[in-house]
């Protein structure tokens, strides 16, 4: 117990007058959540810049190029003459779809025949190919409606009144979760929990590194290495428990991401994770010998940590054995697990599955942690 | 005399090629650099292939519950069995165990089939099928989602068009009614929507700079660590570009061999379409990694410290492709998000990288992207050429770590 609170104060001793120490622990958590959400700030994509080709001219094709104005997901920009042109203008990128209406247009909703509107969206980037799609998809369908309405009118049957107001079989989509699909609000939490993990990795490495590389003033010659693991684990797990504090508490709801779990809850799944990437840290941290290479070897492996996690790219779709894998690193679990209660109100018993590997990890990890020291302390004496 | 030649022909060995040398054995000496160069990135572009291998997901796991239990419903959720995106999952007892499921991550997406549906369909009542949807998960969810409504749109449509043509219609009008406005929806460049092409192909690059600018950093910044820089100007006979040439010469070069296999990868074994110029691509690759050493450069020269540059290069370069914009385009982002985004050669790198390959894009329309690579090459090393030469002679800029 004595060996635990040394350690802590230790540690505390080296973190807070270390100006490195201080850029990883602290300004990085501070600053790196402002600045990587700039990008996906606006949420949504809006006023997409599209091209229509209007070769009809008609009353109804002008209403369809002023109802894709409309759209809050569309802007038409410009209107050129022919197909060759607007491919010109969409590599050039001054716009990101072309709309064709055709000659035929209006004739042929007129003689109750269909009319095709073609649509070609920039699928370099996916995200304006789904915008376009979506809204062009959502036109079509009032300006159908519209249309049908007008002839229900003239035809006044009676089994078209009935049917037309409504397909034989409809579906109903509803989003269970974040319903306006921000983009932010996806992203962001992921982001977080990697932040947490990496700089933990990171900064705890760059701890042992510095001990390597000036053994005489910090490495324990003997002693108890579980009280010397905890004791560290203490001092870590205390500065953590502020960064959460300010992640989930403060930014969440600062940039206003969903938020349905309690603080409690929220605890329970972070509580295991911190841990497991603490002792994950002490695991790693005899590799690296100086104090350079932490932040060379973790850093670049950030990304990976994001889409290994399963929910941008599906898990399914991720060969099982590096799925398997990939439960080492604690943001896997963690991602998910904080995904389920805090961004979709799931509560504990729906992720036992994720605390249990966390758990899991943490233990294995305390474990590997304890050897490691051991290995370190046998080095050097 | 014959002492001022020999201090002559000294002179001229100790310059360029004496620095090439020198760092060519430091490099063999510290497996790091092999690590760090080749290894890990050869790894993490393995990594990322076997990722996305799939290119477009499939077999994502859709719950149905089947209140009705008729022929109607199991020909509608044969249908949805039949997508190459969906894997269908009976949800058994109900509405209930449904939403847990997906909550608890069995399921993307969750629809219901309500009671008496083929009985009212018969019988010519409107019936509607409702699905939940997890868009937390917006990738999968809009996948399901998309093609749960092509099954449904298709069922509906056959009903309709059999009680349309029993009304006497022909097959064409009856048609024209079912939706007077069809939309044909074409995805340029990308038309199975490929992940590989999309993702693969920009996140290569992506951990490439990191590598380099990294690796780059360490290598100028561990002389000044272990106060070896001044033997190094001197190696250079005292000429601060010639040792710095020939110091980040050899990691242009092993740069050069990742980067050219990374295009081989893409190109070659991932059948990411080439529609443009590989020249140009090619040229864009060896301009990326000038212009990353560059900047390496820059960081350390500023700093003076390796370590502080290392920690400025992660946090340049590893929430790049956040500002890239290939997953949030650029036309979305507020302007400073713009402009730290142009601010990276990563994003003129990709943008020449997906003109070329996807778009086939002529080569005019990536040559101011090439002028700005070219710029960035230049313009932070011949910023800080003065200031570097004091960091290797004033031996108080060494040993900080």
């Amino acid at each position: 117990m004595k060996e635990i609170l040394r350690t802590w104060q230790r540690e505390y001793g080296i973190i807070f007058t270390d100006g490195g120490l201080i850029l990883i622990f602290f300004a990085a958590i501070l600053v790196y959540p402002l600045f990587t959400t700039v990008p996906y700030s606006p949420e949504i994509l809006r006023e997409i810049p599209v091209a229509v080709v209007d070769q009809d001219h008609s009353r109804l094709s002008r209403q369809l190029v002023r109802m894709t104005d409309a759209t809050e997901s569309m802007r038409v920009t410009s209107t050129p003459l022919n197909l060759a042109e607007a491919r010109r203008q969409l590599l050039a990128k001054e716009t990101c779809g072309i709309i064709v209406v055709p000659h035929d247009f209006q004739r042929s909703i007129l003689r109750n025949k269909r009319a095709t509107v073609a649509v070609f969206s920039d699928a370099t980037y996916f995200l304006i190919y789904r915008q376009i799609l979506t809204g062009m998809v959502g036109i079509g369908q009032s300006l159908s409606a519209t249309i049908e309405i007008e002839r229900m009118g003239m035809a006044g049957l009676p089994y078209l009144r009935a049917q037309s107001a409504r397909e034989p079989l409809s579906l109903k989509s509803i989003p269970l979760f974040n319903p306006s699909g921000g983009y932010a609000s996806y992203l962001m939490p992921a982001v977080l929990m990697v932040l947490l993990q990496q700089t933990l990795l990171i900064g705890i490495g760059m701890l042992r590194g510095t001990a390597s590389e000036m053994p005489r003033q910090t490495m324990p010659r003997r002693g108890n290495v579980i009280g010397t693991v905890l004791g560290r684990t203490g001092a870590y797990m205390s500065i953590y428990v502020v960064h959460a504090v300010y992640f989930f508490l403060i930014l969440f709801r600062f940039y206003r991401y969903p938020q349905h779990a309690d603080v409690m809850t929220l605890g329970m799944i972070l509580l295991p994770f911190l841990l497991a990437a603490v002792f994950l840290g002490q695991a790693v941290a005899e590799l690296f010998l100086r104090r350079e290479l932490s932040l060379l070897a973790v850093a670049p492996l950030s990304i990976l940590a994001l889409f290994i996690a399963g929910f941008s790219w599906p898990a399914e779709s991720i060969p099982s054995w590096l799925r398997t894998l990939s439960f080492l690193l604690p943001s896997t679990s963690g991602i998910d697990g904080f995904f389920r209660v805090n961004l979709m109100g799931a509560d504990l018993r729906d992720i036992a599955g994720n605390l249990g590997i966390l758990w899991g990890l943490a233990a294995g990890y305390f474990a590997l942690a304890c050897l490691s020291l051991r290995y370190g302390i046998k080095r050097r004496s | 005399m014959k002492t001022s030649m020999a201090r002559e022909e000294q002179k001229t060995k100790r310059g360029f090629i004496t620095v090439l040398v020198r760092e060519s054995g430091r490099i063999a000496s510290n497996p790091l650099y092999a690590i760090f160069t080749f290894v890990v990135p050869l790894a993490v572009f393995a990594l990322l292939c076997t990722i996305f291998h799939e290119g477009v997901p499939r077999e994502l796991p859709l719950l149905v519950y089947d209140a009705d239990q008729s022929s109607f419903s199991r020909q509608l959720i044969r249908m949805l069995d039949a997508s190459s995106t969906i894997r269908v999952v009976p949800a058994p007892s109900g509405i209930e165990e449904g939403r847990r499921l997906v909550l608890s991550g069995r399921g993307y997406a969750f629809i219901v089939i309500p009671e008496n549906l083929e009985e009212n369909i018969l019988t010519g009542r409107p019936s509607e099928v409702i699905e939940y949807y997890n868009n937390q998960f917006l990738l999968p969810a809009s996948l399901v989602d998309r093609d749960v409504k092509k099954a449904v749109a298709t069922l509906s449509g056959g009903v309709e068009l059999r009680l349309r043509q029993k009304y006497g219609e022909t097959r064409e009008a009856a048609l024209a009614h079912l939706q007077p406005i069809l939309i044909d929806s074409h995805a340029l460049f990308n038309p199975q929507l490929n992940y590989v092409y999309f993702l693969v192909n920009t996140l290569l690059p992506t951990m490439l700079q990191i590598f380099i600018l990294m690796v780059s950093v360490y290598a100028l910044g561990i002389e000044l660590k272990d106060g070896t820089a001044g033997e190094w100007f001197d190696a250079a006979g005292g000429n601060t570009l010639k040792a710095v040439a020939g110091k980040l010469l050899p990691h242009t070069l092993c740069f050069l061999c990742i980067g050219f296999f990374m295009n081989t990868l893409l190109f070659r074994f991932l059948g990411v379409p080439l529609r443009g110029s590989i020249v140009i691509i090619m040229l864009s690759t060896a301009l990326l990694v000038c212009a990353y050493q560059s900047l390496a450069l820059f960081f350390v020269a500023v700093t003076a410290n390796m370590r502080l540059a290392l920690s400025f290069s992660a946090f340049y370069a590893a929430p790049a492709f956040a500002f890239v914009g290939i997953t949030f385009p650029t036309i979305g982002m507020p302007l400073a998000g713009k402009i730290w985004g142009s601010l990276l050669p990563l994003s003129h790198y990709l943008s020449i990288l997906v003109d070329q390959s996807l778009r086939g894009a002529p080569v005019s329309m990536s040559l101011p992207s090439i002028a700005v690579l070219t710029a960035f090459a230049l313009i932070p090393s011949a910023a800080v050429m003065w200031r570097f030469k004091k960091l290797m002679t004033v031996n108080t800029y060494w040993g900080r770590s």
